[in-house]
């Protein structure tokens, strides 16, 4: 994933929507005062000049922030995995240090998520903490759950941390929204309440509150917050497994058009497609050799092929015991109490393995 | 002459009694409404509600209170730290500064150095304007200059 150049790019564009020289803009609170002077002349005699009066005014306070996915793709994620974590930047456009709220919300199930999911479930767990400075989520130093004093101008990131539930389907998504709104910042090391603007008529000589931020992606324009959505995208492997008997010779025909009589030796062929998109690991084979058949020694073969649908017959010969030492590869084989067992230990995304034992029919 | 800097607003509210000419500085505020017909309309309000953006208009109004004419009238106006002049509303075409009042002349003969390059001034590059009137003001005659900025 090239999280780096996205943000880059995301941030060049977070400038210049906010409007350039006035990013943040003037100090809230700050008085603007204009005071003018004339000289001039009277019959011929220049007189002291004189000064204006001092007009003036209280800037108020341009209330504006930006929330912004970092890395513009999904975060990828396995079912079951627990404190994933999906990161965003949260950027204070206004013209005061400000407090910020954050709240982390779901979508509603089968809504459009934002990299073009659809939302199948919810995560558990899911908490929000706010970076220390490192950009990197660190669960011992990242603990606060808002956004203390953020300067004008400054940025920080945000985590938002969740548990994965099991049994979604690989490429199932869980979406998810992060709202940071803005609160006062007056106080240090305490989360400040929501900010109001100012309503009905001005307060001459005070300073107001105006909200001047957009829409986001489930909040209003001037309404003091704002949001943007990310995703978790499931992936897990998925295993497609078939059984095919194929009869390689008997005692009368021997393997011209062999029949399934007394003595006929019977291949089976167990076959395993991983259609998921990570790799299944740990998968172990068990078959129970059918009644009314022998298992033939020393006939377990691992990880062989499979074209067109056809099981080659190719492989790792394995020996019957359940050790690995003399075999020649990860995978073993054994044959016990009746139950062929074979460990193929991995199988790839869209790989397609197979293994295969033989019996005689008593 | 002697350029007063801001700060002096003390003094000035306690201007000398033999002060024959009043200068009288108000800052407005400049509001676009957008009427249902679709048409704009500009109004001017009171600075009570300026956020970072806004364009504010600061209008200088002077009047001769003796019975003698007033000459060599010259008004100056440091444009306030936070504003960037956007134009003059009235009162002629002033003279600009770049540089606090050390040199003056107009916008386009002034330069900008800045990294090693110059550039001709812009209006936003303006820390002060000063109007020269032609004509003494009578006695009891009054006029305003007036230009509009923006709160950086």
């Amino acid at each position: 994933m090239t999280r780096f150049p996205r943000l880059l790019a995301m941030t060049a564009i977070a400038g210049l929507a906010s409007g350039g020289a006035w990013a943040s803009g003037t100090t809230a609170g700050s008085t603007i005062s204009n005071t003018a002077t004339i000289g001039y002349t009277v019959g011929g005699v220049q007189q002291p000049d004189v000064n204006s009066n001092a007009a003036s005014f209280v800037v108020d306070m341009l209330v504006n922030m930006s929330v912004a996915e970092v890395g513009g793709s999904a975060t990828v994620v396995v079912p079951s995995a627990a404190g994933q974590v999906s990161a965003f930047t949260v950027t204070n456009t206004s013209n005061s240090t400000l407090d910020f709220i954050l709240a982390p919300t779901q979508d509603a199930n089968g809504a459009t998520t934002a990299f073009g999911g659809t939302d199948a479930g919810n995560a558990t767990n899911v908490h929000v903490y706010v970076d220390n400075g490192d950009n990197v989520f660190n669960p011992a130093q990242d603990t606060a759950t808002y956004i203390d004093q953020l300067a004008a101008d400054a940025s920080v990131k945000v985590f938002v941390v969740a548990d994965i539930p099991f049994g979604l389907a690989n490429g199932a998504a869980i979406g998810l929204t992060l709202t940071a709104t803005a609160a006062s910042g007056t106080t240090a090391s305490s989360q400040g309440a929501a900010l109001v603007a100012t309503s009905g008529a001005d307060t001459p000589g005070s300073m107001d509150i105006v909200f001047g931020d957009t829409a986001g992606d489930t909040d209003s324009a001037n309404d003091g917050k704002y949001s943007d959505d990310d995703e978790y995208r499931i992936s897990s492997a998925t295993m497609l497994i078939s059984k095919i008997a194929r009869v390689l010779s008997d005692p009368f025909n021997g393997t011209t058009n062999p029949k399934p009589v007394p003595g006929a030796v019977i291949e089976y062929c167990i076959v395993m497609q991983n259609t998921g998109s990570v790799s299944a690991t740990g998968l172990i084979v068990t078959d129970t050799v059918p009644a009314h058949t022998t298992y033939v020694a020393g006939s377990i073969k691992s990880a062989g092929s499979v074209t067109s649908g056809a099981c080659n017959s190719d492989g790792v010969t394995e020996d019957d015991d359940a050790s690995d030492s003399g075999e020649p590869d990860t995978a073993t084989g054994s044959f016990g109490s009746g139950v062929v067992t074979v460990n193929l230990a991995t199988v790839a995304a869209s790989q397609t393995l197979t293994a295969l034992f033989r019996t005689t029919i008593d | 002459m002697k350029h007063l800097l801001l700060g002096l607003s003390a003094l000035a509210l306690a201007a000398p009694a033999f002060a024959d000419v009043r200068l009288f500085s108000t800052v407005q505020e400049e509001i676009v409404i957008q009427k249902p017909n679709g048409g704009r309309e500009v109004k001017l309000v009171a600075a009570d509600s300026v956020a970072p953006g806004d364009t504010v208009i600061v209008r200088v109004a002077y009047a001769n209170e003796s019975d003698k004419p007033a000459s060599d009238i010259v008004i100056s106006n440091p444009v306030p730290e936070h504003l960037s002049l956007v134009d003059i509303r009235e009162g002629g075409e002033p003279a600009y500064s770049v540089d606090g009042g050390k040199t003056w002349g107009a916008l386009s003969a002034l330069k900008i150095v800045s990294g090693g390059e110059t550039r001709v001034a812009k209006a936003a590059d303006v820390t002060n304007v000063r109007w020269r009137l032609t004509q003494p003001l009578a006695p009891g005659a009054a006029g305003a200059v007036a230009f509009s900025a923006r709160l950086n």
